[in-house]
């Protein structure tokens, strides 16, 4: 069953200036144009209309890849890696959405990344370990809170570590990106009813390991 | 809602619980849940939690990005150009060892059939080197009398002729892989290996007892009590060696998983 709440995968980057659905269909529409031109384009060779594209989803990219791979520099590495596959297999896009096909290929690298470290295990999320990072402050938020909200950052990237990378891919796609069921099974090449229990799973794994902490999530 | 036994809780379906958290269910294990939900003070704290955690991931905030991703000139053309190890990686391993397991089984399909190789059919050459009556009295099952001489033939070891003074051919079984097994024969037999063989050269031993009563063995059935080489695909002369078998089986395996690798790739681009 599809969330409404959810967004379509071809969503603009700055989907908060989309003021209804009749415009977020335009300026989807619009942005699909966009990127089927730069596409073409960086099918002839051009490397600035690549790296518009870049320019365009590297942030989304990172985001969902960050929160896929604990260790900041292999989700950079992983994302590089993601976006010279895309360089060299431009010819294998064949139309849809270019957010969706980037994050697919982003998706993998970061698999592999994730393979990788099984191996060389790291410090998951450091940088939520070093206490001078704070995650971005709204004017809203005071001293209180914010401790809070750090302390309760840590628990959560710690547990999200900890988790199977299939879970966590799952839950990032879903309740971090937005994407719907349909989308992520697409996207990750299983059934829809292995991202269903991926995603239930992995959130009551999430539960079990926060389960002395959660007094920091209630209320 | 009141409070829950732990043991209670301990035997709600928590699939269903989680499922009902997500919002994911419909009709009646909707109802089951909403019930569990209503009726249990851990199932209803569990689904708040959930949904808490994934109200939480929603939020989690995101490490800076600390580096540019475009690419520069000089990446662009590494991209494009053209590596071993880029070639592995792009075509990935499954693909890679499908082809080279084909290219190998095509390899050993050609020298299987280089005539004279060694590692073409045994059948041909051995059989056509063997006396039709040796053979024929080899392959008789029921020469309980006279010299019998234990010649393979097609591919099955005479293994049946009980009683018969007989006397293998080492040069000739030997390269047809096909020696009498002593311990699959009757007991009678297993003393005819022991006899000292003539060569083939020098004109194989004839079999004492009349050929016409033993019944001319077909190529392609074995003989009762006929044993195989171990490594023998085939168990009859003149079929396939076992190199071509088994490069048949690497190009089967090989195309296999070419074909594999390849879908499982394009999925993931495309």
């Amino acid at each position: 069953m599809d969330d409404p709440r959810r967004i379509d995968a071809g969503t603009v980057p700055d989907a908060g200036a989309v003021p209804d659905a009749g415009g977020a269909a335009t300026v989807n529409d619009a942005i699909q144009r966009r990127d089927r031109i730069l596409i073409e384009r960086a099918r002839s060779g051009d490397l600035d209309a690549f790296n518009d594209l870049v320019t365009c989803y590297q942030d989304q990219l990172w985001s969902l890849v960050v929160r896929m791979v604990p260790d900041p520099d292999q989700a950079g590495d992983a994302v590089q890696e993601a976006f010279f596959s895309a360089y060299r297999n431009l010819a294998s896009f064949r139309g849809g959405s270019v957010r969706s096909w980037l994050s697919r290929i982003c998706i993998n690298a970061a698999m592999d990344v994730q393979r990788l470290r099984r191996r060389r295990p790291v410090q998951p999320y450091p940088e939520f370990e070093d206490d001078t990072w704070q995650p971005p402050a709204g004017p809203e938020a005071d001293p209180e809170r914010l401790v809070v909200a750090a302390e309760r950052t840590r628990a959560l990237s710690d547990a999200l570590a900890r988790i199977t990378p299939d879970q966590r891919a799952a839950i990032v796609l879903f309740d971090v990106e937005g994407y719907d069921y349909h989308e992520i099974a697409a996207m990750t090449g299983v059934s829809l009813g292995t991202v269903k229990s991926r995603i239930h799973r992995g959130r009551l794994a999430l539960r079990g390991i926060l389960d002395e902490r959660m007094e920091l999530f209630r209320g | 809602m009141r409070p829950s036994e732990p043991t209670m809780h301990d035997q709600h379906d928590l699939d269903l619980v989680v499922g009902y958290s997500a919002g994911d269910l419909e009709g009646a294990e909707r109802a089951d849940a909403q019930a569990l939900v209503d009726g249990c003070a851990d199932c209803a704290l569990l689904v708040a939690d959930l949904r808490a955690i994934a109200a939480a991931t929603a939020t989690l905030p995101v490490p800076p990005r600390g580096r540019d991703f475009r690419l520069s000139p000089e990446d662009a053309r590494r991209a494009r150009g053209w590596s071993p190890r880029r070639f592995f990686d792009r075509i990935g391993i499954v693909p890679s060892l499908g082809a080279g397991l084909a290219a190998i089984g095509l390899a050993g399909l050609l020298l299987a059939s280089i005539p004279g190789s060694g590692a073409t059919s045994f059948g041909a050459a051995t059989t056509e080197s063997l006396p039709r009556s040796a053979a024929g009295a080899a392959a008789a099952p029921g020469a309980a009398t006279g010299t019998a001489i234990p010649l393979p033939l097609s591919g099955a070891a005479p293994a049946s002729s009980a009683g018969a003074t007989a006397a293998p051919l080492p040069d000739i079984v030997a390269p047809g892989g096909m020696l009498p097994s002593a311990s699959a024969a009757p007991s009678a037999a297993a003393s005819a290996v022991t006899a000292p063989a003539p060569s083939a050269s020098a004109g194989t031993p004839r079999a004492a007892g009349p050929p016409a009563a033993a019944p001319q063995a077909s190529p392609s059935t074995p003989l009762a009590g006929s044993q195989p080489l171990p490594g023998s695909a085939s168990a009859t002369f003149g079929g396939p060696s076992p190199l071509a078998d088994v490069s048949l089986g690497a190009i089967v395996v090989g195309i296999v998983l070419l074909v594999l690798g390849f879908v499982r790739r394009r999925r993931s681009l495309v």
